[in-house]
C-alpha cells in the first residue's frame, strides 16, 4: 500500500513538472541504502551541495546558464523537494525585501570580448531555433542590446558567486536540516532567493530577445504584405484597362474592319495597346520581330 | 467603304467605365459628341488608353519605389528610438545595485514593452503608408 501511494505521489509529481523533485528524492533514498547510517537530511544536504557544485562549475566553465540549463533545474528541484513549497515562497519573499544588511558577492567586470562571446553564444541558440530569421538580422538585434547583453553576464556571474557563497558557508556545512538552518538564516534564504530571481531575469532576456527575433518574421511579412497590396491593386487597375482595350479593338474592328486604309492603320494601333496592355511594354517589339523573322 | 456605328450609349458606358482619368473620359465624351464615331475619336482614344496604361506602369514601379523608401525610413525611425531605449535602460542600470532583483525586473519589463510598443508602431505606420499609396493609386 506504501508503495503504492508512493509511486502515485511521484506520477503526480512528475506531471506537473516536478520530475527532478522525483529524482531527487530517489536519489537521497538511495544514498542512505549506500551510506550506512547516514540520515535524510544530511543525504539532502550532500546532494543539495552537489548540484550547487554542478552550477557553479557549468557557469564557471562556460560562463553562461542557459534558461533550459539542465544543471539549473536539478538544482531548483533539490531546493523545492529539502525546502517545499511554502519554505520556497518565503525564500523568494526574503529575496524580494533584501537590503541593509546583505551584501551581494562582487561582480567581475565584464569586458567587450565577454559581450561578444555572450553574443556569439545567443546566436547560436537563436539561429538554431528561428531558421527562417536571417542570421545578420538576428546579429543586428543583438547588437543592438549590448546592456541586456552585459547583464545577463552580470547576472550570471551572480549566480556562481552566490552558488559558491552558500557552498562555503560555515551554518550550512555545519547544518543537520537544511530547511531549518535556512529559515533561521534570512541571509541564506536572500543568497538562494537572489539565485532564483537571477535565473528568472536571465530567462526574461531570453523572452524578451526571441520576442524581437520572432518579430522580424513579422515584419518581413510585412513588407511582403505591402508590396502584394500594391501589386494586388495595380492588377485590378491594368485588367479593367486590358478589357477596355480589347473591347475598343473590337469597335474599332466592327466600325472599320474591312474598310479604309485609314481604318486598318487605326485597327493596327488599336492592336498594338492591347498587346502592350496584355503582355507588357516589350510585347509590341517582340512581335515585331517574330513577325521580320517569318518574313 | 463598309461601316457598322456602334451603340453610342455603350461607346459611353465605355469610357466611363474605364480606369482612364477623370479629365481624359470628358475629353473623349466631348470629341465623341463632337466628332462622333469616327477615326479622330478612336484614334484619340486609343492614345489615351495606352498613355493609361503606360502611366499605370510607371505609377506602380514608383508606388513600389515609395513603399520601400517609406519602409526603410519608418525602420531607421524606429531603430533611432530603440537606440535612445537602449542608452535609457543602461543609464537607469547604472543607478541601481545589480543584485536588486526587484528594481531590475521592472526596469526591464518596461524596456521589453517600449519595444513590443515600437514593434506595434511599426505596423500600424506601414499599415498607413499601404493605404495612403493604394489610395492614391485608386483615384482617376
Amino acid at each position: 500500500m506504501e508503495g503504492v501511494k508512493k509511486f502515485g505521489k511521484e506520477l503526480f509529481d512528475t506531471t506537473r513538472g516536478r520530475g527532478e523533485d522525483v529524482k531527487f528524492r530517489k536519489e537521497v533514498e538511495q544514498y542512505c541504502k549506500d551510506h550506512s547510517g547516514i540520515k535524510e537530511k544530511e543525504a539532502q544536504k550532500i546532494l543539495l551541495d552537489k548540484r550547487l557544485e554542478d552550477l557553479s562549475e557549468e557557469i564557471r566553465l562556460s560562463r553562461t546558464l542557459k534558461t533550459d540549463s539542465k544543471v539549473y533545474r536539478r538544482f531548483f528541484g533539490a531546493l523545492r523537494e529539502v525546502c517545499g513549497d511554502v519554505l520556497l515562497a518565503k525564500i523568494r519573499e526574503e529575496a524580494n525585501k533584501a537590503g541593509g544588511s546583505w551584501v551581494a558577492p562582487p561582480l567581475s567586470r565584464v569586458f567587450p570580448g565577454h559581450i561578444q562571446a555572450k553574443k556569439n553564444e545567443l546566436k547560436t541558440d537563436l539561429v538554431k531555433k528561428y531558421k527562417t530569421v536571417p542570421q545578420e538580422k538576428i546579429e543586428d538585434i543583438l547588437t543592438a542590446s549590448p546592456t541586456a547583453l552585459k547583464d545577463m553576464i552580470d547576472t550570471t556571474g551572480l549566480i556562481g558567486k552566490l552558488a559558491d557563497r552558500f557552498r562555503g558557508d560555515a551554518t550550512i556545512s555545519a547544518s543537520t536540516d537544511l530547511a531549518r538552518t535556512f529559515r533561521r538564516s534570512p541571509q541564506t534564504m536572500v543568497d538562494l532567493g537572489k539565485i532564483l530571481q537571477a535565473q528568472e531575469s536571465l530567462s526574461r532576456h531570453i523572452r524578451g530577445l526571441e520576442k524581437q527575433v520572432h518579430w522580424e518574421r513579422t515584419r518581413a511579412d510585412m513588407q511582403k504584405w505591402g508590396k502584394a497590396v500594391l501589386m494586388g491593386t495595380f492588377k485590378i487597375i491594368s485588367v479593367s484597362l486590358r478589357e477596355t482595350t480589347r473591347a475598343l479593338l473590337g469597335i474599332v474592328n466592327g466600325v472599320f474592319g474591312l474598310g479604309s486604309r485609314g481604318g486598318k492603320k487605326l485597327l493596327r494601333e488599336v492592336d498594338k495597346t492591347v498587346l502592350r496592355a496584355f503582355w507588357g511594354p516589350d510585347a509590341w517589339k517582340e512581335k515585331k520581330k517574330d513577325k521580320d523573322k517569318d518574313h | 467603304m463598309y461601316m457598322k456605328k456602334q451603340d453610342p450609349n455603350e461607346l459611353e458606358h465605355l469610357i466611363t467605365a474605364s480606369y482612364l482619368k477623370d479629365a481624359q473620359k470628358r475629353e473623349l465624351l466631348l470629341l465623341l459628341r463632337r466628332e462622333g464615331q469616327t477615326e479622330i475619336f478612336f484614334q484619340r482614344f486609343n492614345e489615351l488608353l495606352m498613355e493609361e496604361i503606360s502611366s499605370r506602369e510607371q505609377q506602380f514601379t514608383q508606388s513600389i519605389a515609395r513603399f520601400e523608401e517609406e519602409e526603410t525610413g519608418i525602420s531607421r525611425e524606429i531603430q533611432r528610438k530603440r537606440s535612445d531605449l537602449e542608452e535609457q535602460v543602461a543609464r537607469e542600470l547604472a543607478t541601481i545595485d545589480p543584485a536588486d532583483f526587484t528594481k531590475k525586473e521592472t526596469i526591464w519589463d518596461e524596456y521589453y514593452a517600449s519595444i513590443e510598443q515600437l514593434e506595434k508602431e511599426y505596423e500600424t505606420q506601414v499599415k498607413s503608408i499601404v493605404s495612403s499609396i493604394t489610395k492614391s493609386a485608386m483615384q482617376r
